[in-house]
């Protein structure tokens, strides 16, 4: 199995440089910017088709939008980034999906190491019932980040000032994380995800349990997150993927129907599915 | 219109009644049960004692002349007590003249008599030599004649107590010589052929050992199963026949795995019987059952968002329990532990079948040591022919509801600490 | 606090001022063309003025862009809408630097003739009424945006001026007659600039203050005015 040091955590392999263990191709890069790929996806749950066929790149200093109406498979398309399907029974994933080209379908593939690389956001903010502190501190706890206490302590204040968040919070940090409000809860978990340094960031209707005051603040979050991580975010909010994202993926029935730049399937969408949704005239 | 109006408030007004008599009935029995066992069991926690004025003096007691302070201890034990205190009684009823009539007065007095002054003595030597008065313990017949247990209107043939028994009762209690105390032996002391002597400190200590053996097996066994099956075990035919099995393991009668004790612990393993070890090993196989189904229930209760959570950090399956899952489910495992507890304090039914039903007099201080449990003990009081023992088994009964009362609210008061809001 | 639209506003302003900026620079060249009689500072601004057309046409893709992706309501559409017309009238007025260029070049391959002095005055009453429509637009200012209106009636009763003086000059040298003709249509194009000024001073009170003020003394004269 491979192990990724922490060091060796940030850096792509080598073309070449065949890496030990079972089942795990050589990794071909990707071309400039594209961080994760996904090609030629299909997931079943048992029998059902989920989703077909799927190409999707997720870009450094993008924000990648997924919209689509409900069921069509967008959140369970995320899900495959990080392989949290694994933990549902029955689920299947083909295909291709890379990170850096590494291959991160790969049987042999250590989860916890992909996941402190691929973070991700809920749609219902789940902050553990422990303390602010303890919140944002438990990543970089259980993947043994820092060396000491002052270290840890950094890296909260980092996390939690990168998530618009420290100024609210500072006086605050013993207290238990479910004191505060429905936005601040998310903005926690996604300080909680900050933590512990990923690269991507995938984020699953991270906004549709908060008022639109709260929405908004996460929005513009995300939009300056994006110069330092990949983003991916799954919303049934359409106006939202306008606003935030540079790219979109419009699915439909578990088929990735069109994907471009946003303004251009904003403004001129190719594929008449596309524009019905987004028109309105869809349903 | 107005009459199905009518109609479902009269049947809505019925379904009411219906359930307030039902809780009534409940109430009521619960009531006369309590009331009964009170009743007769709460005068278990008086006994009574007779003022004797005993001379001490060392000849009287064949002790040997001249004896130091320092040979003392080692005298006493085997010094004659039954003398003196005959003599203190003689001295009181100098009218008890033949064999028979001496006997009876001795009588008066409970064999634990002797007991008292030996400790007496050893508590404060300087008594030795001297005529002391000291309340000392009647003997259950007298107990009961003051608790108006005997009716005097019977025939003497088919009393306990002979008239002139009842006589020096009467004249003892007139000279301000007989009185009532809580009996603290009840509690202290072990159990014992005399009834007024018997106390529960054994069967207490017994099923305290008992229960320590049975929790320290039941605790981590049934928690790793309870974790096991609703964290990692894949979802299948054999998970679900394992979990059909638990669930009927829960409703088999308790004597059942009295039966696999004896046969496994005693018969094939030839452990010491009639022990806390195995009685505890026995009662943990029958409570494992519905420990496993309280942890898995309180393990379910944590919500799989928090799971989701940290899994999504990268924590590994067992970082998820250990981290998470446990510390929020603890509460209710906590609670369904000291249920579970509470259950096996009160089981009969498989101690007696690995035989912890012998008649113990000490107290048990190892696991290995001839114990008896608090059930049991009231099993053995209530089968007893003298009539003092009935009010101790109603005794002991309230003793022991007490005790799980009081492990009840222990588990009420742990689950309101413990409670996080999520 | 910046908002996500925020960034999609200041980037039309700062196009618009750009492309102000150079409307009003190739305006002021095609006039001293005609003033200094320079065929070749002429020649200059009809290729100048591509840039205006092209800035138009990444205004159009960025208003659309704006649109299509922020949704923007209340001010911020009104804001967005008015950089679309304001663009449009600079590109016309782009348009009118190059026909007054073309004037320009003619007007150089001839002998010279004098101009009337009101042509010089309306020339600058124009650039003026642009200028400050303009600064209107930078300050959101409304007051300043309806002096600018107030001097629209001025301009045009110059320019009849200057019209009808060129006229009688016709009547009385009609061997200057192809200048003469020039000078008029640089009189009417000068008129335009000011209509257009006007324009854009329009669209200011709209953003500040949601009032379309547009035709507004033809539409109470004909009973209709809000």
């Amino acid at each position: 199995m491979v192990t990724w040091t922490k060091a060796g955590l940030a850096e792509p392999r080598d073309l070449g440089e065949a890496p030990r263990g079972a089942g795990l191709r050589a990794a071909q890069p990707e071309p400039a910017g594209v961080k994760m790929q996904a090609r030629g996806v299909d997931v079943f749950y048992g029998d059902k088709q989920a989703i077909a066929s799927v190409d999707l790149s997720i870009l450094t200093e993008e924000v990648t939008a997924l919209i689509g109406p409900s069921g069509c498979g967008k959140s369970t398309l995320l899900r495959c980034f990080n392989r949290m399907n694994d933990d549902i029974p029955g689920c299947r994933v083909t295909g291709s999906i890379t990170l850096d080209g590494m291959d991160v379908l790969a049987q042999g593939l250590d989860v916890v190491q992909l996941r402190a690389r691929v973070g991700m956001v809920f749609q219902k903010p789940n902050p553990f019932p422990k303390s602010v502190y303890d919140n944002v501190a438990y990543g970089p706890r259980i993947h043994g980040l820092a060396g000491s206490r002052a270290e840890l302590d950094e890296i909260v204040e980092r996390s939690l000032s990168r998530a618009g968040l420290w100024g609210e919070v500072k006086d605050r940090l013993r207290e238990p994380a479910t004191s505060l409000s429905g936005g601040q809860q998310q903005r926690l978990c996604i300080a909680r995800a900050i933590a512990v340094d990923p690269e991507v960031i995938l984020m699953d209707e991270p906004c549709s349990a908060l008022d639109p005051i709260a929405t908004g603040r996460i929005e513009e979050l995300i939009y300056e997150l994006r110069g330092r991580y990949a983003i991916a975010i799954v919303t049934h909010n359409m106006q939202q993927a306008a606003r935030v994202s540079q790219r979109t993926a419009f699915f439909h029935l578990g088929v990735l129907v069109e994907y471009g730049r946003t303004e251009d399937i904003f403004t001129n969408p190719r594929e008449q599915r596309t524009s019905d949704y987004i028109t309105g005239r869809y349903g | 219109m107005r009459a199905r109006l009518v109609g479902r408030r009269a049947a809505e007004r019925r379904f009411r009644l219906a359930g307030a008599a039902a809780i009534g009935l409940a109430i009521a029995s619960l009531a006369v049960l309590l009331v009964s066992i009170a009743w007769n069991g709460l005068s278990a926690f008086r006994t009574t004692e007779i003022r004797l004025d005993v001379d001490l003096a060392p000849q009287a007691l064949g002790l040997p002349d001249g004896l130091s302070a320092a040979d003392l201890p080692a005298a006493l034990p085997g010094a004659d007590y039954r003398g003196p205190l005959r003599a203190a009684l003689e001295a009181l009823f100098p009218d008890a003249t033949d064999r028979r009539m001496r006997r009876d007065l001795s009588a008066l007095l409970s064999r634990g008599a002797s007991e008292d002054v030996q400790r007496a003595l050893e508590k404060n030597p300087a008594l030795l030599g001297r005529r002391v008065s000291l309340w000392l313990p009647a003997d259950d017949e007298v107990d009961l004649a003051r608790k108006g247990g005997i009716a005097r209107a019977v025939p003497e043939s088919e009393r306990r107590l002979s008239d002139d028994q009842l006589g020096w009762i009467d004249a003892l209690r007139a000279e301000g010589r007989l009185r009532s105390v809580f009996n603290w032996r009840f509690l202290t002391s072990g159990d014992s052929r005399e009834p007024e002597l018997a106390g529960l400190w054994g069967a207490l200590a017994g099923s305290f050992l008992t229960l320590v053996v049975c929790l320290v097996i039941v605790f981590p066994l049934g928690i790793s199963a309870a974790v096991y099956l609703e964290e990692f075990a894949p979802r299948g035919r054999w998970t679900d026949l394992i979990e059909v099995n638990i669930n009927n393991l829960a409703a088999v009668p308790s004597i059942v795995f009295g039966l696999l004790g004896l046969a496994v612990f005693l018969d094939v393993a030839s452990l010491p019987r009639s022990t806390p070890v195995v009685g505890g090993m026995t009662l943990a196989l029958m409570t494992l059952p519905t420990i496993i189904i309280a942890g898995r229930a309180a393990i379910q209760a944590v919500p799989p968002s928090i799971r989701e959570a940290a899994r999504g950090l990268g924590a590994s399956p067992l970082q998820v329990v250990t981290h998470h899952v446990l510390p929020l489910a603890l509460p209710g495992i906590l609670t369904g532990t000291i249920i579970g507890m509470g259950r096996a304090l009160g089981e009969t039914a498989p101690l007696l079948m690995i035989g912890m039903v012998a008649f113990i007099v000490d107290v048990p201080h190892r696991f290995t040591d001839a114990a008896t449990a608090l059930p049991v003990q009231i099993f053995l009081w209530a089968d007893s022919p003298e009539r003092a023992f009935v009010e101790k088994t109603s005794g002991a009964i309230l003793v022991l509801l007490g005790f799980l009362v009081l492990m009840n609210a222990a588990a009420i008061a742990l689950r309101r600490r413990f409670e996080r809001r999520w | 606090m910046s908002r996500l639209i925020d960034d999609h506003i200041e980037g039309l302003r700062e196009r618009l001022f750009r492309m102000g900026g150079r409307a009003e620079a190739i305006l002021d060249k095609a006039l001293r063309a005609v003033w200094e009689r320079d065929g070749q500072l002429a020649a200059e601004v009809l290729v100048d003025d591509i840039e205006i057309d092209r800035l138009e046409v990444a205004i159009d893709e960025a208003v659309l862009k704006a649109l299509a992706l922020q949704a923007p309501v209340a001010e911020d559409l009104r804001e967005v809408l008015a950089v679309k017309m304001i663009a449009t009238d600079l590109e016309r007025v782009g348009d009118l630097a190059r026909n007054v260029a073309k004037i320009a070049k003619r007007l150089a391959s001839q002998p010279e003739m004098p101009l009337p002095a009101k042509v010089k005055t309306l020339a600058r009453a124009a650039q003026g009424a642009l200028r400050r429509a303009l600064d209107a637009f930078a300050r959101t200012d409304p007051e300043l945006a309806r002096a600018v209106l107030g001097e629209d009636d001025a301009i045009d009763r110059v320019q009849d001026e200057v019209v009808e003086s060129m006229l009688r000059e016709l009547g009385s040298h009609p061997e200057a007659a192809s200048q003469e003709v020039d000078v008029i249509m640089l009189a009417k194009h000068l008129e335009r600039v000011g209509d257009h000024a006007t324009n854009i001073a329009e669209d200011v009170i709209l953003v500040a203050e949601a009032r379309n003020v547009k035709h507004a003394a033809k539409l109470a004269r004909a009973g209709t005015a809000r």
